[in-house]
């Protein structure tokens, strides 16, 4: 007889976990996390433009000594009230047809190799399969319509700021509604909401840099897949990477007796 | 005027995620804050109903041995008891091992399916369900493995006569093989132990799904048996039950053991088969369960929005070409606003079946610590899930369109254990 699930697997979710939950403290909990929350974002959003003059002007000096090329500083209205943002403003480049076609084949080739290739990892083969294709559009489109492209490196930069902007503010809001789910770990929430924001942000600055030099330096064609695949969306990557750890800490910290009081049962 | 749709179509995107992720939120909360409606286990005394497990199989000697030592091993009264081990063509040692077991345990009874016509599990079901001798009827794969007092806990359920179904809690045993079979691992923990659990306090519509779950058969003899044109028997049963005045009962401490796929490939079949199957039930409920004077406002939302679930990664992958085009006709400034950080903000809960804060919470209730990690992982996953239901929902549409027949597949095993 095989092993049945009383001598192997059941000991691994025990019948106390069935139905038990939190006190209902808990949305009070909530609540006073949002209140808390107010303040830190209406701060945040005061200073976002000091915020973005500091990374503008530290973009623009590496950007410069990386491509050699003229940079300057814009202000531009964003929020009424709160005010405007700085970026960077400096020349793009457009893509030669030559470098048009060679990219639409080399994102075709690429294509068809991963439709064939046995990879043990799927969800990232189609992950790049569906940013190879977005970058054939783009290739395609300079390949047939190169002089209609509607959008300068500036529109981009403006673009990347004012996303930015609001990307650190939506990150802090849903780390903090998240999070706050869980009664009694204010420290590690704190703690790991520093950690979030400050990674987050030298991960924008950074990741802006290296887009305005890639499109700088490479042209306009990488324009689409940088913004569409390779954008706002690993900021979220990093909020739920670090909401796991929040969770785990949890985990851990629940088993104990003190906070293992803390569960009722129905 | 083009361009005006295309922007239209963008926010009526973000608002189908918008809906989601709250609903997903309240039940998250529901889940972590409030008193759990418990299952029916209070009524164990009571005289329970003679009840016929089922079990489709079709080449399962791997496997099959686990699901049926299991049963015989559970602690309902087996002259109460009548296991139907169903064998759908079977070309390898599945109706040998099958008579084995009944030779020595003839409470198992097998019923080999090898005549020419149709096959698949819904065929399957309907034989067995003109041999059956039970009231309720309970459903397994072949591959599960049922906890010891499960039978007990699904049959006292139908002590209530406004229940139709019962559905059990599925916990993958093999979740910590590889990052596939942890990310369903976890999938399953919020799924589970958050959603179903929320949407059953909530007097919503918990979801029957066709394994670890039972119900009156009755009902189903009287409603015409299982459609076997329809691939996800246990969404349009579901429907079905709720239509006809009905309840479905989810009980959480009703384990089950299954294995999950184990390969990328096997997972995108899977999935693609469900999402067609499911998005079959859409096309042929919507109106009639908007329309149906048996359920309730919150369970017309609940339900719709269960319905579509597997229609809104298209929708989402559809979006992503909205945006495109809205990108080269020089529209980008569109995504400087609100809506494409509610979009995204959205769209990183990754999916709208189980968004990380649901799966969180769902672990931390199971006690699960370093399991956890796996979920950043979802990111990716999500793009997968989104390019294999976009295609389901195609196979659907054109069963529909064209009145193709569907053929039934299994999920490969990777069990190899006896």
């Amino acid at each position: 007889m095989a092993k049945t699930i009383d001598t192997q697997e059941k000991e691994r979710i025990n019948y106390t976990r069935d139905y038990r939950h939190l006190e209902k403290i808990g949305l009070l909990y909530m609540l006073q996390m949002l209140i808390l929350l107010i303040p830190l974002m209406i701060v945040y959003l005061c200073s976002y433009t000091k915020l973005t003059y500091a990374v503008a002007d530290f973009s623009a000096n590496i950007i410069s000594e990386v491509t050699g090329k003229a940079t300057s500083l814009v202000k531009l209205d964003y929020l009424p009230i709160f005010g405007g943002v700085y970026c960077v403003n400096m020349q793009g480049k457009s893509p030669s047809f030559t470098f048009s076609i060679i990219s639409c084949m080399v994102s075709l080739v690429i294509i068809l190799f991963l439709s064939v290739a046995k990879t043990k990892n799927k969800p990232l083969m189609i992950f790049f399969t569906i940013a190879l294709w977005i970058h054939f559009a783009s290739s395609l489109y300079f390949v047939l319509f190169g002089r209609f492209f509607p959008y300068s490196l500036n529109d981009y930069s403006e673009l990347y700021i004012k996303q930015q902007v609001m990307v650190w503010l939506v990150i802090m809001a849903v780390y903090m509604i998240t999070t706050s789910m869980i009664p009694d770990m204010f420290v590690y929430r704190i703690g790991l909401f520093m950690a979030l924001m400050i990674l987050d942000f030298l991960y924008g600055v950074v990741r802006y840099v290296l887009y305005m030099v890639i499109i700088a330096e490479g042209s306009y064609i990488f324009m689409a897949v940088l913004f569409f695949i390779f954008g706002i969306m690993f900021d979220f990557l990093l909020l739920v990477a670090v909401y796991s750890i929040y969770i785990y800490i949890a985990g851990c910290k629940y088993r104990n007796k003190k906070r293992g009081d803390m569960w009722q049962w129905s | 005027m083009v361009v005006k749709i295309l922007q239209g179509y963008f926010i009526f995107a973000t608002c189908i995620m918008l809906i989601y992720a709250i609903r997903h939120f309240l039940f998250t909360c529901n889940r972590l804050f409030y008193r759990q409606r418990v299952s029916y286990r209070d009524i164990y005394d009571s005289d329970l109903p003679r009840v016929t497990v089922m079990i489709p199989m079709h080449n399962e000697e791997a496997v099959l041995h686990n699901v049926l030592d299991s049963l015989l091993n559970c602690d309902y009264d087996m002259d109460k008891l009548q296991i139907i081990a169903i064998n759908d063509h079977s070309d390898d040692r599945t109706p040998e091992i099958l008579e084995e077991y009944h030779s020595k345990y003839p409470v198992i009874q097998p019923l080999h399916r090898t005549e020419e016509g149709e096959r698949g599990k819904p065929v399957g079901l309907n034989d067995a369900l003109k041999i059956a001798t039970g009231e309720v009827i309970v459903v397994f794969d072949a591959d599960y493995r049922p906890s010891k007092n499960l039978i007990k806990k699904l049959a006292s359920a139908f002590m209530d006569p406004k229940v139709g179904a019962v559905m059990g809690r599925v916990i993958p045993i093999n979740d910590r093989k590889n990052i596939l079979t942890a990310l369903l691992g976890l999938e399953r923990t919020g799924g589970y132990q958050v959603d179903q659990q929320a949407r059953y306090n909530l007097n919503l519509v918990p979801q029957y799904g066709g394994t670890v779950g039972g119900f009156r058969k009755s009902i189903m003899l009287a409603t015409g048996g299982f459609d076997t044109k329809v691939l996800a028997e246990d969404t349009e049963l579901t429907y079905r039950i709720y239509c006809k005045g009905w309840s479905v009962v989810y009980d959480n401490s009703a384990e089950c053991y299954e294995e999950s796929p184990e390969t990328w490939d096997v997972r995108g079949k899977q999935i693609r088969r469900w999402a067609r199957g499911h998005n079959e039930v859409l096309f042929t409920y919507f109106f009639r369960f908007l329309g149906s004077p048996n359920i309730n406002f919150l369970q017309k939302i609940d339900g719709t929005l269960l319905l579509l679930v597997y229609a809104v990664p298209f929708i989402l992958m559809l979006s992503l070409a909205d945006c495109m085009i809205l990108y080269f006709l020089g529209e980008m400034n569109l995504f400087a606003g609100w809506w494409i950080i509610l979009f995204m903000g959205i769209y990183n809960t990754w999916g709208n079946f189980a968004p990380y804060y649901e799966i969180g919470a769902g672990a931390f209730l199971d006690g699960m610590t370093t399991e956890i990690f796996a979920l950043p992982h979802l990111c990716f996953s999500f793009f997968f899930y989104m390019w294999y239901i976009t295609l389901g929902f195609f196979d659907a549409i054109i069963d529909k369109v064209t009145h193709r027949n569907v053929k039934w597949a299994k999920t490969v095993r990777f069990n190899k254990e006896k």
